[in-house]
């Protein structure tokens, strides 16, 4: 191990740690897990025993005693804000999962406290080093099919994530329905590719609950139009879809396929992103991504320069949700009756 | 009715159920208590006002806790997971869960959810709730005539409030198996109409069954009565299957002779080695694409693509995907036939016409959606839904 190994806590070891951080932590050298951190002491011993039997605490201000360079907060949405406000103002490194808050007040706390620390806040936001993301990141700043003018991202799939409690389904505890979920992604995506909204109008399902449907209409400042919409009920095209002056690219949300397509070109181009350092395209598996999150915050807090995604980047999607929730009219399902369906 | 009323329903997280609930909390006002298994299923009720709690149906305290303080409970839930016998040791625990509970709390009505399925193999002509319960070996069938027997017993040993409703063939959105399972049998293969589908479907949409289960949880003098739960009359299976293809412009019905579908029903019947019947399930379309969107198989079958030539990689990939036991490939076409199963087959074949007087004259039940205003409402869901995405003109879009 080399001397200057990052020392390593883990703070939530629910499924996104089981199945994300972890595996990609233990295929470093450059790191040591110190600490485990969760209410199931079993379960956090039982997934970071290859690890050397890091320390398990179900209490994270114990964390605040050791020496720990980096903590990743994987807990329930509304912790991530509080837990994190502490550790980074104690002058730990954070990378929190997403939604980096519940709200754009928790944000500014936790930047606030970052600042106060001084330590770096990177936020989960694994999409975007998905290859062929970055790849439609630089076709649109390259210009190569013009300027955009329209974008539309159809985000969706019947809701299978193996929970085991109704946090995910309690406004208080998730802090909303798919927006926050998944849409917390895709918004991020839209705003790191385009810029910032102009103006949009926001729909769901939601009757005093959290909504597993909805629909975001908005226009650009580039003043390219938008449409996103999000389910938990149903299979979508999982794909965003841009068209330009002179051509089309289109992208999945969920895997590294891309297509590109050109203005009056009978072929069309389908690959998968891949850095230029390579000459094969390789397949991304879910963990080759969080890899890569971790390579970018490992270097960013060796070299000390921002990291992909900090805090404030990852702000903009939230403030985007805030006032979606904020501005909601009623989603009416197609099938409703006396419907004025939006179909 | 229900105004600040607290309402149990069982099976909530499900089709009926899940609709209900919709109801319930949208229409009625109710304060909707929904024991949820697994909460993955959930998404689709959450967006309401309710309280879910965690539990199983097969843990009586888990049971008791939900339907303390309720006034009505509604027992929906039904597991077609797992073994025969073991569906029906879930339907028989559950429902006597349910009912003990419900006696238990002094609960003033228990709507059991049973199913026309029980009076199968139905005769040709009129069912009413007086008809009779033939031999049956369907093990669906004999769980619903179980749990039915219960509840019934309940009644009559401790005056349990209880009233039994039985649907008919119940589509509309989110409907497993007279909407989506249609919708895949006529786009991943052919759908036999049995001489020339001229046997009844006796169909009825999601809301008018919801509708009649909130008259029987409320209506007064009607303790121990069951009632026969259909659309205003039945349609053709012609008819049935004809809406899908017409609304949804695709084409997935063949016309087949009774014997010649006997024929083949009866050689997929001799072929009972484990391979075949194995391979069989693989082949299922709901099976098959279920396996393939897996990691592993997705990697496997690509690295035999990769490796094998073209023509052995086709002929491998329609050892695998087309069923020559039972789904037979009709000549030419290239489209699996889709064999009914027993119980399918019965539906298709006979013109049992169910009358539903009872309730009209005891429930004050009125069908609302008569079957072109229900396939009317069910084809945008299923455009909503993306489930025909590549019918011509069809993908559900905004603009």
């Amino acid at each position: 191990m080399a001397e200057t190994a990052l020392r390593i806590a883990v703070v939530g070891c629910g499924a996104v740690a089981e199945h994300r951080h972890l595996p990609a932590l233990a295929r470093r050298n450059d790191c040591t897990l110190v600490a485990a951190v969760d209410q199931n002491q079993e379960r956090a011993q039982r997934l970071t025993r290859s690890f050397g039997e890091p320390t398990v605490l179900t209490d994270f201000r114990n964390l605040l005693a050791m020496n720990i360079d980096l903590a990743i907060v994987a807990l329930p949405n509304h912790l991530h804000a509080p837990v994190s406000t502490e550790l980074l103002r104690a002058g730990f490194h954070v990378l929190v999962e997403k939604p980096m808050a519940l709200s754009v007040a928790q944000c500014d706390e936790m930047l606030a406290a970052a600042e106060k620390g001084h330590a770096l806040l990177a936020v989960g936001m694994m999409r975007r080093f998905i290859h062929a993301s970055r790849f439609v990141k630089s076709v649109i700043d390259s210009n190569l099919i013009g300027r955009i003018h329209s974008i539309d991202m159809r985000d969706g799939y019947v809701y299978q994530w193996p929970i085991t409690t109704d946090f995910a389904f309690r406004r208080e505890a998730a802090g909303g329905g798919v927006l926050m979920d998944s849409g917390v992604h895709t918004l991020d995506q839209l705003l790191w590719w385009m810029g910032e909204i102009q103006s949009y109008e926001y729909f769901d399902d939601n009757e005093g609950g959290v909504e597993s449907e909805c629909l975001l209409r908005a226009t650009l400042q580039s003043g390219a139009k938008v449409t996103v919409e999000l389910s938990r009920n149903r299979k979508l095209r999982n794909t965003a879809r841009l068209r330009g002056e002179r051509g089309e690219i289109e992208v999945s949300l969920l895997n590294n396929t891309v297509w590109l397509r050109l203005e009056g070109a009978p072929m069309q181009m389908i690959g998968q992103g891949s850095p230029v350092s390579t000459r094969t395209a390789a397949p991304q598996s879910q963990v080759d991504i969080i890899r890569d999150e971790h390579d970018d915050l490992f270097d960013a807090i060796r070299t000390g320069r921002a990291p992909e995604v900090p805090g404030s980047e990852a702000r903009r999607s939230l403030a985007l949700i805030e006032a979606c929730y904020s501005q909601r009219r009623p989603l009416r399902l197609p099938w409703s009756e006396a419907a004025p369906s939006i179909v | 009715m229900f105004s600040g009323k607290t309402v149990l329903v069982t099976g909530g997280t499900g089709f009926i159920g899940g609709r209900l609930v919709e109801k319930l909390v949208l229409e009625h006002r109710a304060r909707v208590r929904v024991l949820v298994r697994n909460f993955a299923r959930a998404a689709r009720i959450a967006r309401l006002p309710i309280e879910m709690l965690p539990g199983d149906l097969g843990d009586a305290a888990a049971v008791r806790a939900a339907a303390r303080g309720c006034e009505v409970v509604f027992h929906c839930a039904y597991d077609f997971a797992g073994a025969k016998d073991h569906q029906r040791h879930v339907a028989i625990e559950s429902t006597r869960n349910v009912g003990e509970a419900a006696l238990e709390f002094g609960l003033a009505r228990m709507v059991h959810v049973s199913t026309f399925s029980v009076y199968a193999p139905m005769p040709n002509g009129d069912l009413t709730e007086d008809s009779p319960w033939p031999k049956c070996k369907d093990s669906y069938v004999l769980a619903k005539r179980e749990a039915e027997r219960l509840v019934r017993q309940l009644r009559r040993t401790q005056s349990l409030p209880v009233v039994i409703v039985q649907p008919t063939l119940v589509y509309g959105p989110f409907s497993p198996h007279w909407t989506v399972a249609p919708i895949q049998r006529l786009t991943t293969g052919l759908v036999p109409l049995l001489n020339h589908g001229d046997g009844y479907c006796n169909a009825v949409y999601i809301d008018d069954v919801v509708d009649a289960m909130i008259l029987a949880a409320t209506r007064p003098g009607i303790d121990g009565e069951t009632f026969l739960i259909s659309g205003e009359k039945p349609v053709t299976w012609k008819d049935f299957y004809g809406a899908f293809e017409n609304r949804l412009g695709i084409r997935g019905t063949v016309e087949v002779v009774e014997e010649e579908l006997i024929k083949t029903i009866k050689a997929r019947r001799r072929q009972r080695g484990t391979l075949p019947q194995l391979l069989n399930l693989v082949r299922h379309p709901e099976v098959a694409p279920r396996l393939i969107s897996l990691p592993l198989v997705r990697s496997t079958l690509r690295l035999f693509r990769n490796c094998l030539p073209d023509d052995r990689w086709q002929a491998l990939k329609s050892f695998l995907l087309v069923s020559r036991s039972g789904n037979h490939v009709l000549n030419g076409s290239g489209k699996v036939l889709h064999i009914p199963d027993e119980m399918l087959l019965g539906l298709y074949r006979t013109k049992t016409r169910v009358r539903i007087e009872k309730a009209r004259k005891h429930l004050g039940y009125v069908p609302k959606f008569d079957f072109e205003r229900g396939m009317h409402l069910t084809a945008r869901f299923i455009h909503w839904a993306n489930l025909v995405s590549d019918a011509p003109g069809f993908r559900y879009s905004l603009e």
